[in-house]
């Protein structure tokens, strides 16, 4: 079958004739060429000053061009119960909205690959194995879609004595998440300053056992640490949404900066994301464990990230 | 219609949102102009009503159009600029539908001064040379489309065609009708004091 040309996409888009799948393609292109940017605008102008009687508009863009100017700046929405996922075949798309908006617990756990790794150090006590058999389920939605600032999450919340996934919803997550990124890039010049005895570039190989200096906070612990990172403040924040204070740790080779924030939480899920930090993007990961929420940010991969993350364990003594 | 592009903003590409921007900025600013009076206000205002309708799309549901909401959006934003430059706001709280109803009766009044009817006229007549100088083919297929909401699919089956020919000529209506009237502003600028 012939592939229709995208000016004739745009036009069908107009009309509601278009497909999901076409969509995506054709977004693509109009990214690609201004041209058909133009001419999708030209063609609403023509509709409604000709069809619908409207009134006569300038022709010019401008306000479009502000909008979406101001947008790049912000973070991407994601609605809670729609699930992310690449347009399948060129089908016409469903309303979503109608699918379930969650799986059964059953159903996610089966579905989602189970973390094999669980932290030693909090083996100690039955609560702290039960909660972690639990906090395996509690892994990255796996709808995660490269190139995509926001994430589907999920929280866990406990009804009539059984745990079940609920979407979180994401302006609260995105709030939260540019708290932190807010105190991390406040943090990020002098970090570097005091890193820079140390300036390796951040690699995901050769993770070194972590200092003593670095090992010791309010409680916390890390497992290990990227190789030439070391520990450069220690700080107390009040967070917007969490409500209490949060403690923050700031890690640094001199170039990149890592922030792991640990506050009190009640709220169960994951959030990974990566955000627009002032100089760079900056990579987000956040968990929750033993009745605290742990936030991971820097300047690094997402996997590095990551691993910092899952490298704090509740220190036993 | 505009279904399949908010569900794309919903799953996290702002790219569709620059269309649904760019199909409507011209109707909300002309929509918020009427609150506040001020056209370089009105642009300003608008900005803010499309971030606002960005930021709550996450919660958009699909209940009601999506112009609609919008159009509610862009009214409550007005409003708020208005209260916050110590103007009155209308009197009544209107949902979107009332102040479709009240603004076209205002419309209406409006355009019953010589100087709008003329600009009425003007735009009927755009309209009319823009389908004159169509090919039948081309004219019944954007006619069906526009005027009488028909789908494509009813539409090749009208014209006995296949539907790629109907998409095809629809938007080649479209490009020539586009054409005509920049050339037509054209004219009007020029010959413009």
């Amino acid at each position: 079958m012939q592939k229709q040309p995208p000016e004739e996409q745009l036009s069908a888009l107009m009309d509601g004739e278009l497909s999901a799948a076409d969509l995506d393609q054709l977004l693509n292109e109009i990214e690609q060429r201004p041209a058909l940017r133009e001419q999708w605008s030209n063609h609403h102008r023509a509709r409604h000053l000709l069809f619908e009687q409207g009134e006569p508009a300038p022709q010019s863009n401008q306000l479009a061009d502000r909008v979406s100017a101001t947008l790049a700046q912000q973070p991407t929405i994601l609605a809670p119960g729609l699930p992310l996922r690449e347009p399948s075949d060129a089908t016409t798309l469903k309303p979503d909205i109608d699918e379930p908006a969650m799986d059964t617990p059953a159903t996610v756990a089966s579905a989602r690959k189970i973390r094999p790794w669980i932290p030693m150090a909090l083996a100690a006590s039955l609560a702290s194995v039960s909660f972690l058999l639990l906090q395996q389920q509690w892994q990255p939605s796996p709808y995660v879609v490269a190139g995509r600032e926001a994430v589907a999450a999920t929280e866990w919340v406990e009804v009539e004595g059984a745990w079940v996934e609920r979407w979180i919803n994401p302006l609260d997550r995105q709030e939260r998440a540019r708290s932190y990124l807010v105190r991390h890039d406040e943090q990020r010049t002098v970090a570097r300053q005091r890193g820079s005895l140390v300036s390796t570039a951040p690699s995901l190989e050769g993770f070194a056992e972590p200092t003593a200096e670095v090992k010791r906070v309010v409680g916390w612990r890390l497992g290990w640490l990227p190789e030439g990172f070391r520990e450069v403040e220690t700080l107390r924040h009040q967070i917007p949404l969490s409500g209490g204070e949060v403690t923050h740790r700031i890690l640094s080779n001199g170039d990149a900066v890592f922030s792991i924030f640990i506050e009190h939480s009640s709220q169960k899920g994951v959030d990974e994301r990566q955000m627009d930090g002032k100089r760079q993007p900056v990579n987000l990961y956040s968990y929750f464990a033993l009745g605290h929420r742990i936030t991971v940010l820097g300047e690094v991969p997402m996997e590095m990230v990551k691993k910092v993350a899952h490298s704090v364990e509740a220190e036993s003594g | 219609m505009d279904q399949v592009l908010v569900l794309q903003v919903q799953k996290g590409d702002k790219r569709a949102f620059d269309l649904l921007v760019l199909k409507y900025q011209h109707k909300i600013v002309a929509l918020v102009n009427r609150f506040v009076k001020d056209p370089v206000a009105a642009q300003d205002v608008a900005q803010e009503a499309f971030i606002r309708a960005y930021r709550a799309l996450v919660n958009f549901r699909g209940e009601s159009a999506f112009y609609t909401w919008l159009y509610r959006i862009a009214v409550n934003t007005a409003k708020n600029y208005l209260v916050a430059k110590s103007r009155r706001p209308p009197a009544t709280d209107l949902d979107a539908d009332e102040a479709e109803l009240l603004f076209q009766e205002q419309g209406l009044t409006e355009q019953a001064t010589p100087e709008n009817m003329l600009i009425r006229d003007q735009s009927h007549q755009q309209l009319m040379a823009a389908l004159d100088g169509l090919s039948p083919p081309l004219r019944e297929a954007i006619t069906l489309r526009e005027m009488d909401g028909m789908s494509y699919e009813a539409i090749a089956e009208m014209m006995e065609t296949p539907i790629g020919t109907v998409r095809s000529r629809i938007h080649r209506a479209r490009e020539m009708i586009v054409r005509q009237l920049q050339q037509q502003e054209d004219q009007y600028a020029k010959a413009a004091p």
